[in-house]
């Protein structure tokens, strides 16, 4: 069993996906009394080039191509780090809950992923920051693939406040590690939609009966898919409502398929390591 | 002397004949369905209610209380409750234009039931549409379509991002947009510095990869506002066809119990359109009903307001029976025509189609509307516009700021409703002349008069007709049932209203405000009936409390304040009669009336008429007297005469021509030396024959001159001479009339100006023998003969003075040889 959440990191930036993703992360630290932790990474790549002779950027909304420079850049970089700060702790303010701020320079997926050993949940928003408005930035894939602490990816637009969580649940202990943090991250008064993944029917009843076991008296609602695939696991998301999905280490979701999985949900996507 | 007699008692009141009445107590006739002696206005009524053609509106002509709200109100109700009732009208939004909302005419009672339905559907949609956008079949087809277009918008991107890396550059998301940057083999921007350190021509190749791939991004960038626009209409299409289900769904019963009505099925569709536009005002419309914001309507959309889908309920027949009739007392120009509220909104004044407030002809409409002429003239533009309304056939509400051009602020232009009225004016005969003659439309929209009779004749028959009239007032008001006696009284009482014994008031009003006080003596007295002295009691009463001012006249004359003679002779000086107004009561006062004469130019000169203290009927009389003079007694010779005449002690205007025989006896009197009878006093008018003619008020004046003889104590002499034709008129009182019968007071008619001077004279007047003279020493011989010295003198004074030149006869001169 692991355990309990106690530090909650969440890649903060300004774009719209990162302040929606610290907004969720606040109100879930909060939920689960844990603590939250801002990480502000100066992207290595945007001071290389801005040093660039040639550097310079389109706005988003169209218009005149700007030049960029290392001291425009730095400057931009030094006042998006306070900016954020006095974000968090303004947030943090309003829920009462203890956070912090830090400030590093590097490239964002390396960052990010030497940051998972400080803490148990790393929370980020699904879209990249570079790159074109794809699905799943890069950052959030790598995370996915090489993240040793559980992992959130919170969609834009999110309100995991108004949002239910389901929880993949095959067998393994990664899956009763899954049950662990969704059962944590569910509020108590509610249910929790447990999607069972098997290929043999006869042996969900003891999936769900081990399922009732980890979860004692907390309500369960339990969802069998048609097969253990990541498409019986797409198309059961259809009738749902709005969605955390909670995930633990599979080999039965290819990386594609789990991308289009993310793409289809609501509020987003906890993939959960169980450290040893 | 004169063979005029006076008149007897009997002559001076008309009694009803209580024989004629088969009944004991008013209590046992029964309700007289019509007014009596108004046949000619309710025929008119009839006529002019039934008339259903344009134009053939009514006016109600008469003295105020006769009765004709009454009887209108009477005939309306029952012509009324033959008809259908009329529809409802209501206005609602107009979709293409919210300034003109649109007027819809239901079946009565369903304007209601419109307002209820769109009520309903409204609640109903705030429920239901919310729950379609929160369905989960919607959720995931518009995440379906969010996620389609999100690839679309993204397959540029990564082909451009993938096409970049191929080429060893990579696509950056920056704080503010995007930039171009060259990539060592980890992937990473490849440090200033390092970058410096390559060659010239592998720098410049780097940048003219960038650039290239800089036009592209330019490019995709350029294209999104249009994949934004293009996602916005998709997105609006899902939304509107899953509002379309909703709304669809929601109006189904309403469109079918709406079939029968083409107008509302139209106006249904125009709704349905509106919502499946505009399905987001639903979404978070809780605070809008009610608000003042909500209220405001006008280019609500972007306020989210659900006020355009009310119904205006403007005129609600569901409770009517039969016809509407409306009784407008204040017709202002917006409570006929209706009004367009405004409200107030931080300092601005906005409004909208649920503003719109109807007037008495929106309610009227299909029925009848009765206004009292003078108060609809008096109202600013009232009356034109009614006019004009009535021509058009259309009503329209459109303020009188909008119509006077003084408010030019945008405001409604709500359709104008079609107009099926009967306009029933109420007003006085005057009125009713004064639009005939100066205003021409007039008598093209109010073709029907209604003229309401203030009398109608007395016979048996019509004083059974008056009790049941009574009868039927008295039930009315709950008032105690009149014995016959009583009833006679208040006949009596009508006879004498009408001022002639001959005819009786119908003036419905003062009846029932007889009756009234009649019951209240009877009560007071503890009588389960009205008897004649209740009756009595009421009329005296009365004169009792409008009797300050005729008393005060009364002690003025007896204090020797106002100079008036009952007894003794002299010569010169007359007593006539004249009537003053007090309020709601008239009464008649004795004036001294003095003639002075003189030699001068044949004119007979009214002080009162000189300083304009006269009225134009009173001068005329002054004229046919000078005729009257000239024709008599100097036929053929001048009339040398100057003589002035005027009304002792009076300070205000004089009108009318009573006192022409008084005026004419006086003159006479100074002309012939001849004294007359202080003890008489005389009013009529007189013709240039020397005919009497009636006057009006006749019973006041001799009462009030019998009132200041008693004072001065009843000698038997004493008397007062009118017209003979006012005989019929005479309905006195007791006092009077017993003071008649115990030979103290005279009533004596004259039919013309000789019998009255023997009369005042008591001397014989004269009547041209067959040589065309008068008796030697009559009143008249004497008249000729002073006439003839004044000729005479006036010759010689001419001829005195030179041929041709007549300032002797002038009547500025000093000489007072001719005055008497």
């Amino acid at each position: 069993m692991s355990e309990r959440i106690r530090s909650i990191l969440v890649a903060v930036d300004s774009s719209a996906g990162g302040l929606a993703a610290l907004q969720q992360a606040a109100e879930l630290a909060r939920r689960i009394d844990a603590e939250l932790s801002g990480l502000f990474i100066e992207d290595e790549d945007l001071v290389r080039l801005a040093g660039l002779p040639f550097a310079r950027e389109l706005p988003a909304g169209g218009g005149e191509w700007r030049p960029l420079s290392t001291e425009v850049m730095e400057r931009d970089l030094a006042r998006l780090a306070r900016d954020l700060e006095r974000e968090l702790e303004v947030l943090a303010g309003r829920l009462e809950i203890p956070w912090r701020f830090r400030r590093r320079r590097g490239r964002v997926a390396t960052e990010l992923l030497a940051a998972c050993s400080e803490c148990e949940l790393v929370a980020v928003g699904t879209a990249g920051m570079r790159g074109g408005p794809s699905r799943l930035g890069s950052t959030a894939r790598r995370l996915l693939a090489e993240a040793t602490s559980s992992v959130m990816l919170i969609a834009p637009g999110a309100v995991l406040r108004a949002a239910s969580f389901a929880v993949v649940f095959d067998a393994g202990q990664a899956a009763e590690g899954a049950l662990a943090r969704a059962l944590e991250l569910t509020p108590p008064d509610r249910s929790l939609d447990v999607l069972i993944a098997v290929d043999d029917r006869a042996a969900a009843d003891t999936l769900k009966a081990r399922a009732r076991e980890l979860a004692g008296t907390r309500a369960l609602r339990f969802r069998t898919l048609r097969e253990k695939s990541g498409s019986a696991l797409l198309d059961s998301l259809a009738d749902l409502a709005p969605l955390m999905l909670v995930l633990g280490e599979t080999d039965w979701i290819e990386p594609p398929m789990l991308e289009r999985i993310v793409a289809r949900l609501d509020g987003g996507l906890l993939r959960v390591r169980t450290r040893d | 002397m004169t063979d005029t007699k006076p008149l007897d008692p009997e002559a001076l009141y008309r009694h009803c004949d209580l024989s004629a009445f088969d009944f004991e107590t008013t209590a046992e006739l029964d309700d007289l369905p019509e007014l009596p002696g108004q046949q000619r206005a309710t025929d008119a009524i009839r006529f002019g209610v039934g008339m259903r053609r344009d134009g053939y509106n009514l006016y109600a002509l008469g003295s105020p209380g006769a009765g004709r709200r009454a009887l209108i109100d009477d005939h309306l109700r029952r012509k009324a409750a033959e008809q259908a009732r009329p529809p409802d009208w209501v206005y609602v939004n107009n979709f293409d234009d919210g300034y003109k909302p649109l007027a819809l005419a239901l079946p009565a009672g369903r304007g209601r039931d419109l307002r209820d339905d769109m009520k309903q559907l409204v609640e109903d949609l705030e429920a239901a549409l919310p729950a379609a956008f929160e369905s989960d079949e919607y959720r995931a087809r518009r995440k379906e379509l969010e996620q389609n277009l999100e690839e679309e918008r993204g397959e540029p991107f990564e082909a451009l991002t993938k096409k970049a890396r191929e080429q060893g550059i990579a696509l950056i998301r920056t704080a503010r947009g995007m930039a171009f940057a060259p990539m060592n083999e980890d992937e990473e921007v490849i440090p200033p510095e390092e970058f410096n350190k390559l060659p010239e021509e592998e720098r410049e190749r780097v940048r003219e990869k960038i650039e290239k791939l800089q036009n592209e991004l330019e490019k995709i960038i350029q294209q999104i506002p249009r994949w934004q626009r293009e996602a916005r209409r998709k997105i609006r299409r899902l939304d509107r066809d899953i509002t379309r289900v909703a709304v669809d769904n929601l109006m189904e019963d309403m469109r079918k119990s709406w079939r029968d009505q083409p107008d509302v099925l139209r106006y249904l569709d125009a709704v349905r359109d509106d919502v499946i536009e505009n399905a987001g005002d639903f979404a978070d419309s809780d605070d809008n009903d009610g608000s003042a914001m909500a209220l405001l309507g006008l280019g609500d959309h972007e306020r989210g307001s659900l006020t355009r889908y009310r119904v205006n309920l403007l005129v609600d027949n569901s409770a009517t029976e039969g016809a509407p009739i409306v009784f407008e007392n204040h017709p202002s120009h917006q409570n006929l025509f209706g009004r367009i509220e405004h409200m107030s909104q931080m300092g601005n004044l906005f409004t909208n189609f649920t503003l719109i407030k109807p007037g008495a002809l929106h309610r009227a409409n299909g029925g009848y509307l009765v206004i009292e002429a003078r108060k609809v003239l008096v109202q600013p533009f009232a009356w034109e516009s009614l006019k004009r309304t009535l021509f058009a056939g259309e009503l329209r509400v459109e303020s009188l700021g909008q119509e006077l051009s003084l408010i030019s602020t945008v405001s409604l232009e709500p359709e104008a409703l079609g107009l099926d009225v009967k306009v029933i004016l109420i007003g006085s005969r005057l009125l009713y002349f004064l639009l005939n003659e100066y205003d021409p439309e007039f008598g093209q929209l109010f073709k029907v008069a209604a003229d309401f009779d203030d009398s109608m004749p007395r016979d048996d028959d019509a004083h059974r007709l008056y009790a049941r009239m009574i009868a039927t007032l008295g039930r009315r008001e709950h008032l105690l049932p009149l014995d016959r006696a009583a009833t006679a009284r208040v006949i009596e009482h009508g006879a004498r209203q009408a001022e002639d014994a001959e005819r009786v008031s119908v003036h419905l009003q003062r009846v029932a405000d007889l009756l009234r006080e009649a019951d209240y003596f009877a009560r007071r007295d503890d009588r389960d009936v009205i008897e004649r002295a209740d009756v009595q009691a009421t009329v005296e009463a009365r004169r009792y409390r409008a009797g300050r001012a005729p008393e005060r006249l009364q002690e003025a004359i007896r204090r020797g304040v106002l100079l008036i003679d009952t007894d003794g002779e002299r010569v010169g000086q007359i007593n006539g009669l004249s009537v003053s107004n007090a309020g709601q009561m008239a009464f008649g006062h004795a004036s001294r009336i003095s003639a002075r004469v003189r030699l001068g130019k044949g004119e007979v000169k009214d002080i009162q008429r000189e300083v304009k203290l006269a009225g134009p009927i009173f001068s005329k009389a002054v004229l046919t007297l000078t005729g009257y003079l000239g024709a008599h007694y100097a036929p053929d010779f001048p009339l040398m005469l100057g003589a002035s005449l005027v009304f002792e002690q009076t300070y205000g205007g004089i009108e009318g021509d009573s006192a022409t025989a008084a005026e004419l006896f006086a003159l006479l009197s100074a002309l012939a030396d001849v004294p007359l009878k202080q003890s008489l006093a005389v009013t009529g008018s007189a013709n240039q024959y020397g005919e009497v003619q009636p006057i009006g008020a006749v019973n006041e004046k001799i009462e009030g001159f019998f009132d200041t003889c008693r004072e001065r104590g009843l000698t038997g002499g004493q008397g007062v001479l009118i017209p003979a034709a006012n005989v019929k008129h005479l309905m006195l009182r007791d006092d009077v009339i017993e003071a008649v019968r115990d030979g103290k007071f005279r009533v004596w008619p004259f039919a013309t100006v000789d019998e009255g001077l023997a009369l005042v004279t008591g001397m014989p007047a004269g009547e041209r023998d067959e040589r065309g003279r008068f008796p030697e020493g009559s009143v008249n011989d004497r008249v000729q003969k002073r006439l003839l010295e004044l000729a005479e003198t006036a010759r010689a004074w001419s001829r005195r003075t030179g041929a041709g030149r007549d300032e002797g006869a002038d009547g500025e001169s000093d000489d007072g040889d001719g005055a008497s």
